[in-house]
């Protein structure tokens, strides 16, 4: 996956600016939550835009933002989650008694509003207690959501009918099914689905490879270190056929290791 | 009168999930231009732009819930809820029918009047497109066609036009990026 010439494909400002097609978008998002890389350039496109979008700008209405705060105010359901301080303020009010009741009440009073300060604090703190609680929670809740993301995009491009599924079966037997390559015959996008690869030594990576004509194409370097379950390929305008072979970490430009599985499209 | 109050991006999506209404004050203010901009660089009418940005606004505080920052930022986000109700009404019969439009006159911006509406905002950039490529990006950005709708109009492939439209954003960004 070429990482580079995919940031410079103009498909990231595409998805920023929304004006790209669903198809498109998915891919966006599947390849930003695989690729660190691509949601750090979709998000520098987005900070730029920000930034120079507010450089000349026409100045809304004056009497608009009341109207605004009005209806967002009258909405129903206002729930405010704040914790609200109770301020447990007891007037002093004046005495038609003695000066010693007076003093006596004065007395209780400040009690009464020592307690009170001492209650503010103490609510203080557990109101900043539970908002790192309530951060920490969005913050597991956004992780979750990134997660589910990430299987609902995979989920709706094996949906897509353009998309064939080859099942790459161990040689020589043909028996076991290694790995599952879906090729998007419109787009000509691959995907590998690695479902039964073989423990392998450190230093060696699978690799894909297309067969075109008898020849074998280089499709990518198979990784399966981010847990995907759909991993991103190279794109392949043809193949007869998928191979997937076992070379020395970074790959060959040609097939080295002997063919462990193979597909027919 | 209240001390002015700087949120970062964070704080500010947890309160506005919240509906603390400072927090929507604050977003009001921070971001009304910007938006009624865009607003008015689609639909280059001041009254119905403002009627638009009213309902922006309220349409933010009631989808708040659905924004999920990790496809992107809040500001993105709340671009894009600006653009597609300004593309409905420029498409909507109302509008359509509705002839006279109120003109921007003498559109002030940081003290020098600018006379011409392409001088705002996204438009500036765009406007330094080569031709073919600024007539792409405002078919499909400011006046909301899909890309099998512009290969339709233009009587163009489609894969030319997704061609030619992810070349006209990477040369957008890069304008962008030098000005």
């Amino acid at each position: 996956m070429d990482i580079e010439s995919y940031i410079k494909s103009g498909l990231i400002e595409g998805y920023v600016l929304g004006i790209i097609s669903a198809e498109e978008r998915n891919n966006v998002e599947l390849m930003a939550a695989q690729h660190s890389e691509i949601k750090a350039a979709i998000r520098s496109f987005e900070e730029i835009l920000e930034k120079k979008s507010q450089s000349s700008v026409i100045a809304a209405p004056f009497d608009l933002k009341n109207k605004i705060m009005d209806t967002i105010n009258s909405q129903s359901d206002l729930k405010k989650k704040n914790l609200k301080q109770s301020n447990a303020a007891i007037p002093i009010t004046a005495m038609s008694r003695g000066v010693k009741w007076l003093r006596g009440t004065i007395a209780a009073c400040i009690i009464v509003l020592m307690g009170s300060i001492i209650l503010n604090f103490y609510y203080y703190s557990r109101f900043k207690k539970y908002n790192a609680q309530y951060a920490e929670m969005l913050n597991k809740q956004n992780a979750l959501v990134q997660k589910n993301n990430r299987l609902e995009a995979s989920v709706k491009m094996l949906r897509d009918p353009a998309m064939k599924p080859i099942p790459m079966h161990m040689m020589p037997d043909k028996n076991d099914i290694m790995a599952t390559v879906y090729w998007n015959g419109q787009n000509k996008m691959v995907y590998l689905m690695a479902s039964n690869l073989p423990n392998k030594p450190s230093n060696m990576q699978y690799q894909l490879w297309a067969i075109v004509d008898g020849k074998p194409i280089n499709a990518g370097m198979i990784d399966t270190r981010k847990n995907d379950m759909l991993i991103a390929m190279k794109e392949i305008n043809n193949a007869d056929a998928f191979a997937i072979t076992l070379e020395p970490m970074g790959g060959s430009a040609t097939p080295q290791g002997n063919m462990l599985a193979m597909g027919k499209v | 009168m209240l001390k002015e109050i700087k949120y970062n991006e964070q704080e500010l999506i947890i309160l506005l999930k919240q509906r603390d209404n400072n927090a929507y004050s604050y977003l009001y203010d921070h971001y009304c231009n910007a938006l009624f901009t865009l607003i008015i660089s689609i639909v280059p009418d001041k009254n119905v732009a403002s009627d638009i940005l009213q309902e922006v606004f309220i349409k933010i505080y009631r989808k708040i819930d659905y924004y999920d920052s990790n496809k992107g930022r809040l500001y993105t986000w709340m671009l894009q809820i600006a653009r597609n109700e300004a593309i409905d009404t420029l498409r909507s019969s109302q509008y359509k029918s509705q002839q006279n439009q109120q003109p921007l006159d003498n559109v002030y911006i940081n003290g020098s009047v600018v006379q011409n509406i392409d001088e705002i905002g996204i438009k500036q950039f765009v406007n330094m497109l080569k031709t073919e490529y600024r007539e792409l990006i405002d078919l499909s950005y400011f006046k909301g066609f899909t890309q099998e709708e512009i290969a339709q109009m233009l009587n163009i492939p489609l894969g030319t036009i997704k061609t030619r439209l992810r070349a006209a954003l990477n040369q957008l960004k890069q304008i962008i990026s030098d000005n």
